[in-house]
Formats: structure tokens, sequence, C-alpha cells
């Protein structure tokens, strides 16, 4: 596909510089970006913008070259200044000012389909590390956001520096921390006291929890202890952990139907989210929130943003979804919301 | 254009490691390309809009000229110095040396 763009790129150059050079451009390119591709991804990358803004520069140039109407003599470079410097080229004319205005459009219009091409390809993963690459080192330590959504975090996992939220995502360079009012992160609301919820763009990188207490240390238990902070974070998990030993036993699921009951403020029948720990939200805004905690998103069968009188009903059974190792209970990994990794 | 004198503007740096590269051997395009980088320690790196830019205007003022390869197993065209081309080359060396020798003498430390 990049030949085939190049190609007709090339039909930006004269008729004449075109049937002396074009296909042999074409060749020196496609073997140039074989190598380019060779030596990896970034490489290539840098390779195509420089190759695809040369080729409009060039275009330009030769087009200018084409029309050669004010001659000068080779000699006049123009008064030299004191401390200014004097710029020589190999060219013995001066290109028309409209050539260099066309020229100038010309490469803004392709500055900026090749930002918009850069754009697409990180947001598709185009330029993406490949899998099992620095797998050590980011896998370990990090949960992926493979989407735009809601990513909950423990309210110590936060610090504040002169009034701006400062959010430690990681020891990579790159997401050391976040300004949240000003990074790819916005602040969309505090599900409660001890867990924030955050509404993250698609591919950004956040520090897992197990990670964070490696990193600080042994788990202190109160309010370190991501553990302890998730279960009290959210209203279901405090009611169906009735024992509050951290997990959802048998017997806790066998009654979810009762305890999310009481949760009914209004004896609607049914739970809203506002009712299930968010706060009150727009209605895509309330079905993204549900869809995010795997507990909420199981309980909602229907994905409609509510959990009705039956599915209220039918909460057994859904909650025994989330039991992927099939012990009959439901712990901590299990009711991790799903952000790419796995977290140890 | 008067070879080697006054009026012959300094070479830029793209050319002169073109001209360099081809005065070692005549070469193809994506040999040309390569030398350039290699030789510049991967300073310069040309792109192919900008190595043919600078081939056609060489090919035009008649520096280099254009001839097949008759060796290779496919056409390419391969690109060497012809003699006004290596006149001009040597005339650039020239004046490289004579500006290295004298920025040698000016800007080295001097013995208190």
């Amino acid at each position: 596909m990049l030949i085939r763009l190049y190609r007709l790129l090339l039909r930006l150059f004269p008729a004449s510089y075109r049937s002396t050079f074009s296909q042999e451009m074409a060749n020196v390119f496609q073997l140039a970006l074989a190598d380019a591709w060779s030596r990896g991804v970034l490489r290539a990358t840098a390779f195509c913008i420089r190759e695809f803004s040369g080729l409009a520069l060039g275009a330009v140039r030769a087009q200018a070259r084409r029309s050669q109407v004010q001659e000068q003599p080779a000699t006049s470079f123009g008064p030299a200044f004191d401390a200014v410097p004097t710029f020589y080229t190999c060219e013995d004319y001066a290109p028309r000012r409209s050539a260099l205005f066309q020229g100038g459009i010309l490469s803004l219009a392709f500055f900026g389909a090749v930002t918009a091409a850069f754009e697409y390809g990180v947001n598709h993963r185009i330029f993406r590390m490949p899998p099992g690459a620095a797998r050590d080192t980011a896998q370990s330590q990090f949960i992926e956001t493979g989407e735009t959504g809601f990513v909950a975090f423990g309210k110590s996992m936060a610090s504040s520096s002169d009034g701006a939220l400062m959010l430690v995502l990681g020891t990579h360079p790159a997401v050391a921390a976040i300004d949240v009012k000003l990074g790819a992160v916005s602040l969309r609301h505090a599900w409660s006291n001890l867990v924030w919820v955050l509404r993250v763009h698609p591919n950004l990188r956040l520090l897992a929890p197990g990670a964070f207490q490696r990193q600080t240390g042994p788990s202190t238990g109160n309010p370190g202890d991501f553990e302890a902070v998730y279960f009290r974070a959210s209203p279901v998990l405090v009611a169906l952990d009735a024992d509050r030993d951290q997990l959802i036993s048998a017997g806790e699921i066998a009654n979810a139907p009762v305890v999310l009951k009481s949760l009914d403020k209004n004896h609607d029948g049914k739970l809203t989210a506002e009712e299930c720990g968010g706060p009150a939200l727009p209605y895509d805004d309330s079905r993204a929130f549900m869809r995010f905690h795997p507990v909420l998103a199981a309980l909602d069968a229907d994905h409609d943003g509510e959990i009705s009188a039956s599915e209220t009903e039918n909460a057994p059974a859904a909650l025994r979804t989330l039991d992927r190792n099939h012990d009959g209970k439901l712990t901590l990994n299990e009711l991790l919301p799903k952000l790419g990794i796995p977290v140890q | 254009m008067k070879i080697g004198s006054s009026s012959t503007p300094p070479l830029s740096e793209p050319v002169l490691l073109i001209l360099l590269s081809l005065a070692e051997q005549p070469r193809h395009g994506y040999s040309i390309l390569k030398d350039v980088e290699e030789m510049s320690d991967g300073r310069v790196v040309l792109s192919t809009g900008t190595l043919y830019g600078a081939l056609g205007r060489l090919l035009d003022d008649r520096w280099i000229e254009r001839f097949e390869e008759q060796d290779a197993s496919r056409d390419r065209q391969a690109y060497r110095l012809t003699p006004k081309g290596k006149a001009i080359l040597q005339a650039e060396v020239v004046r490289l040396r004579h500006l290295t020798r004298l920025a040698s003498l000016r800007a080295s430390p001097k013995e208190a």
C-alpha cells in the first residue's frame, strides 16, 4: 500500500522528471522500505515520514525548477551583512513566488495527511509493540486500557501537589505521573471516598494494584491494602461480602437477591447506577459505568444500565459466571475490571 | 560556470557526499543512499526525493552521467562522475582543505 501511495505521489513531479526517474525511485523506495522494516517499527515509521515529506518537497523543487523564470547570475547571492549568515544553494535560479506559495500549501496538506495517518495508526494499534516484547517490564507492572472506559484506583494511589491532583501510574518514564487536569486522563467523578473512577482514553497504561503494592512495600492493611479498599468501595460488593472477608462465598452468592434488594432505596424494584454506588450519570455514561465493574456487568445482563427485578432474582447464576476457577467463590482477581492483562 | 573559482558556490553537504560516493566508483541510487549514510555515520540520511532531486540537478549540470549497468540482473541505471564533476569535486576538496588548514591555524590553542 505504501508503494502504491509512493507511486501516486510521484505524479506530483513534472512529466519529464517522471519519465526519467519514477521507476528508479520506486525501486529504490521499495528496497529502502524493506531495509527500514527489518530494523523495527519505529525505524520504518521514521523512514515513511522522511520519505513522504521528502517526496513532497522534491516535487515542489522539481516543479519550481521546471518553471525557471527568474534567472539570476550565479554570483548574485545578495549582499552579506554583518552577523547575518549568507545561505548558498546549488541552484542558479530563484523559484517563482507563486510556486513557493503553492509549495507551502502542498506541504501543509501533506503534513496534515501524514499526521492524520499517524494518529489513525496509533489509535488502531498499528504502531503498537508486538506481543511478548518488553513482557517482563510492561506486563508485570501495568494494566492497559484497550478502549475508552472507566478505571478505578485507590485514593492512596493519588497525591496532591500544589492543588493539582497527581496520579502515580508507574515507574515507566513515559507514564511516571500524569496531571489529571492536563493529561490523557480526565477526572470523571469520585466513586466513593476510597476509590476514584476515571474516564480513560484508549491505550493508556496504568499501574496495576499489585504492582503498586510491590512498589510501595508490603501492604499496610488500611487504606493501602487495595483488596480491602476495593471491597469497601462499591455498595454492591459491601452488601454481597456480608462477613467482610474480601471474598464472596457460595453462601453469599446464593443470598445475593436478598442483599441486592436492600440497596433499592426508592423501592421501584430495580437498581440504578446511582444505587450501585455511582453518581447521577447521563444514560450512556450510566451504561458504561455498569459495564465497567464485572459484578455490575454480570448482574445487568441486558446491559441497559439498570439491574431489573428479574435480574436481581437471577443474581446467583449471573455471579457464578464470574467464577473462572470454579471454586464456588469470587476473589479479588475475579472481580477486577478487565483492562488488558491479569493482575497478580 | 568557471570551475574552481570563487564563482562556484560551496557545495551543500548532501551534494558533496553524493559526489564523494560516486568518486569511488559508479553506483546506482540505492547504493548512493546507503553509502552517504555510512560515510556520514548516519548523520545524513537522504530520502529518495532529495537524492533524485540532487541527481537531476547534477545531470542537468553535467557533473554526473547516467548509464545502464551491464552486469546487473535487471535493468538498472547507474551514475558516475564526468570529468567536469571530478574537477568540481577536486576544487571543493582544495577549498575545504584550505579552510581546514586555516581553522587549525586560527582556532587551535596557542602556546603561552
